[in-house]
């Protein structure tokens, strides 16, 4: 009898064991969210924060949360896991790493200084996850034959070309010489691969034109005195001082010539602190960037939004994007005009996304980092159809620039422009086609460095 | 130019002996390396800046930084100097190297990593077509007078005296009488000191950011060791001659390769006098 009944309660226990099992195994779930996963590499703190990483990260965000408002790229959510690179390199190598074998991303978007962009594209390399170089603008970046490094910016080659070539074509007129010839041209850079890149091709423009180079010298970006510098561009006289720095070491330049008495008729940054004059007027005082030219790919700000087309992904008006960013960064960080490094980052991040990532999706059936490199080459973007105005394509393997040297995923449609910071306003000048102004030569007579 | 050049590097060397200064007599005195010297005087700038921008008043700016900075060196040493003085040298290096990053990454969380100013302009100076940069030649001034000051109280005063007698020999000085507790807390409080003038000082010359204490912290130990440390005029002296040959030799042959003969300079002092030019053996 207890035997039966025994057995019994057995049964009945089995059949609610098999009955639970199936029901869980049976109901329905919901479907697991589709995300990809990005690192966002910034220097969000240390000293290239300001200087404009900062800002390019802000734009990086803005970019991925309006493509989520959008509902995201084919039904994927991007979910971006940022990382901190401190303004150092070997931090920055540490949190590429903590990306890679923790988070697991496929890709890594970022990076301002070309000292942290060299060593992350060498690491995503060997580790084959794709590295997507926002603002740094070294061509080393993009010398080495890497089948992961795609780079939408331009390179600093261009950057070291375009304001001589703006000197060259139209400035030199305004000098009152009849040839470009006359020119005096004074190079100073920073001594880092950011600074020897541009002014390398500085002096090649420099060179082509045949303006006569009265001072070409490095100096550290974290001297605490360039006083001697400032003497000898004294002594050289120049007519046009061509200048490539950070931020800290811009505002001690620009104190320090204030204050020995260095006077010149143009002067011209190339990006960085020079992107900037806001800022650096706080430090130096606004009547001295006042005149002051700055190369760098246009603030969206500044683009003509008639010239823009539609955008290919979501087909609405690119215009109404960059209006939209613009919006949402007053909101968040108080600013009416950001500076052109949160254009890089919103841009850059922008199109990647809606093309590179679409198309992976669609042709690969899913995002890793190879089906995002194999999209990336496919990229055919025109002129004028992204928010940074330029178009997009990446330079295949094998492919080498003007100069002979190789350049395999950067983008050889971009380009920056040459605008001038006059009366609280900025004004671009070169190249004619997206000029919205005329050149102010010789610098204001307001300004004390003004000859 | 090169008169010109020479001038600026006088005005140079007093900006390095302020910093200095304070470094050398905290090692005299305690026999503490502190590697966060640069980080103390970051703080002192925020606090001119802060002051300044609330007040307007620079004199009111200096006053408070001054005042806050020598408590805050004294409560330093009472929580960190003191647990260091009898440990290797190794760990005192490690601890005030950490104290580096918890000064300029804690400044970074409260303050942000934008650059700041005081927004001062100086006229423009010139003598017989050689310009003088004003900024500068307040520090200079004001580094000449901290220099002869810190003398006269260490010569003319009995409390000077007795830090004297514990940079010589903290025993004896013990024997006499002086105690050795007292002593670390005067001299601490006027590293402090120093400390807040130099920040004075360096706010009329430089942006300020979490990381500004770094960029002096290289020239002022190149300053304490080559003018011996543990002496305080060898600082002085130390100073001039390091922002001397550094601008000279970025005049003659470049700013970069200034760095490479400044620092040969030194290796080449330190081999002939190992304990600096005015630095006494232990």
């Amino acid at each position: 009898m207890v035997r039966k009944r025994m057995i019994y309660v057995l049964a009945i226990v089995l059949v609610v064991i098999i009955v639970a099992a199936a029901t869980v195994y049976f109901m329905p779930r919901p479907a697991p969210e589709l995300v990809i996963k990005v690192g966002l590499l910034a220097s969000q703190s240390g000293p290239f924060a300001p200087a404009g990483a900062l800002a390019m990260y802000r734009g990086m965000v803005i970019a991925i949360e309006m493509l989520n408002d959008r509902g995201g790229v084919e039904g994927y959510k991007i979910v971006p896991i940022s990382a901190d690179a401190m303004s150092s390199p070997d931090t920055a190598l540490r949190e590429a790493e903590r990306l890679v074998t923790v988070e697991k991303v496929p890709i890594i978007m970022g990076v301002y200084s070309s000292a942290i962009a060299i060593p992350v594209a060498e690491f995503c390399e060997k580790n084959k996850v794709v590295f997507h170089d926002i603002v740094a603008i070294s061509d080393e970046v993009t010398a080495r034959e890497y089948a992961y490094t795609f780079r939408i910016q331009p390179r600093g080659s261009a950057w070291g070309e375009g304001t001589v070539e703006f000197l060259g074509e139209l400035g030199y007129k305004y000098l009152g010489y009849d040839m470009p010839s006359k020119v005096k041209v004074a190079i100073i850079h920073e001594d880092g691969p950011y600074g020897v890149s541009v002014s390398d091709k500085n002096r090649w423009a420099v060179r082509k034109y045949g303006m006569q180079l009265v001072l070409d010298e490095a100096y550290s970006s974290k001297a605490t005195d360039i006083s001697s510098l400032i003497l000898k561009l004294k002594a050289a006289d120049p007519d046009v001082i061509l200048h490539t720095g950070y931020f800290p070491d811009i505002v001690l330049f620009l104190k320090q010539a204030r204050e020995l008495g260095l006077k010149t008729r143009v002067y011209i940054g190339h990006g960085a602190g020079h992107a900037n004059p806001r800022l650096l007027a706080e430090s130096v005082g606004m009547e001295v960037v006042n005149g002051m030219f700055n190369i760098d790919p246009a603030p969206c700000q500044l683009l003509d939004k008639a010239k823009l087309g539609k955008d290919p992904y979501f087909g609405v008006p690119i215009g109404e994007l960059i209006d939209e960013f613009l919006d949402r960064y007053y909101k968040k960080y108080g600013d009416r005009d950001p500076p052109t490094h949160a254009t890089q980052g919103f841009a850059h991040v922008w199109t990647f996304i809606t093309d590179v990532f679409s198309r992976a999706i669609r042709k690969y059936g899913k995002i890793t980092a190879d089906t995002i490199r194999m999209a990336a080459e496919e990229t055919d973007i025109p002129e004028g159809m992204t928010p940074a105005g330029y178009g997009v394509k990446f330079a295949p393997s094998g492919a080498k620039d003007k100069w002979g040297k190789p350049w395999r995923g950067q983008n050889m449609r971009s380009y920056p422009v040459v605008y001038q910071w006059i009366e609280g306003k900025h004004v671009i000048v070169w190249p004619p086609a997206m000029a919205t102004g005329e050149p102010v030569i010789p610098l204001p007579p307001t300004n004390p460095l003004a000859k | 130019m090169i008169i010109e050049a020479f001038i600026n590097g006088l005005l140079f060397g007093g900006v390095c002996a302020l910093v200095a200064l304070g470094l050398n007599l905290l090692f005299g005195v305690v026999r503490i390396v502190n590697l966060a010297h640069g980080e103390i005087i970051m703080l002192g700038m925020y606090g001119v800046f802060w002051i300044y921008s609330w007040s307007k008043n620079m004199f009111l700016a200096g006053l408070v930084t001054v005042s806050s900075l020598i408590p805050f060196m004294v409560l330093i040493q009472k929580a960190v100097f003191n647990k260091l003085l009898k440990a290797p040298g190794i760990n005192q290096l490690i601890a005030t190297g950490g104290m580096i990053l918890a000064l300029s990454y804690g400044a970074e969380i409260v303050w942000g990593v934008d650059y700041r100013s005081i927004p001062l302009t100086f006229p423009i100076a010139q003598i017989h077509g050689v310009f003088i940069s004003i900024s500068r030649l307040i520090a200079f001034a004001i580094a000449m007078s901290c220099a002869l000051l810190l003398y006269l109280f260490l010569y003319k005063t009995y409390p000077g005296m007795a830090i004297r007698a514990m940079v010589q020999d903290s025993e004896e000085a013990e024997l006499l009488g002086i105690k050795p507790e007292k002593m670390y807390v005067l001299a601490v409080g006027i590293t402090g000191l120093l400390a807040g003038i130099a920040a004075i000082c360096l706010t009329l010359i430089y942006s300020i950011h979490p990381h500004v204490g770094g960029e002096f912290t290289l020239f002022a130990f190149l300053i304490v060791v080559l003018g011996g440390l543990g002496s305080l005029s060898g600082s002085v002296v130390g100073a001039f001659i390091i922002s001397e040959v550094f601008t000279i030799s970025s005049i003659l042959v470049g700013l970069e390769w200034a760095y490479v003969i400044t620092l040969i300079f030194f290796i080449l002092i330190l081999i002939l006098k190992p304990y600096g030019l005015m630095g006494r053996g232990e």
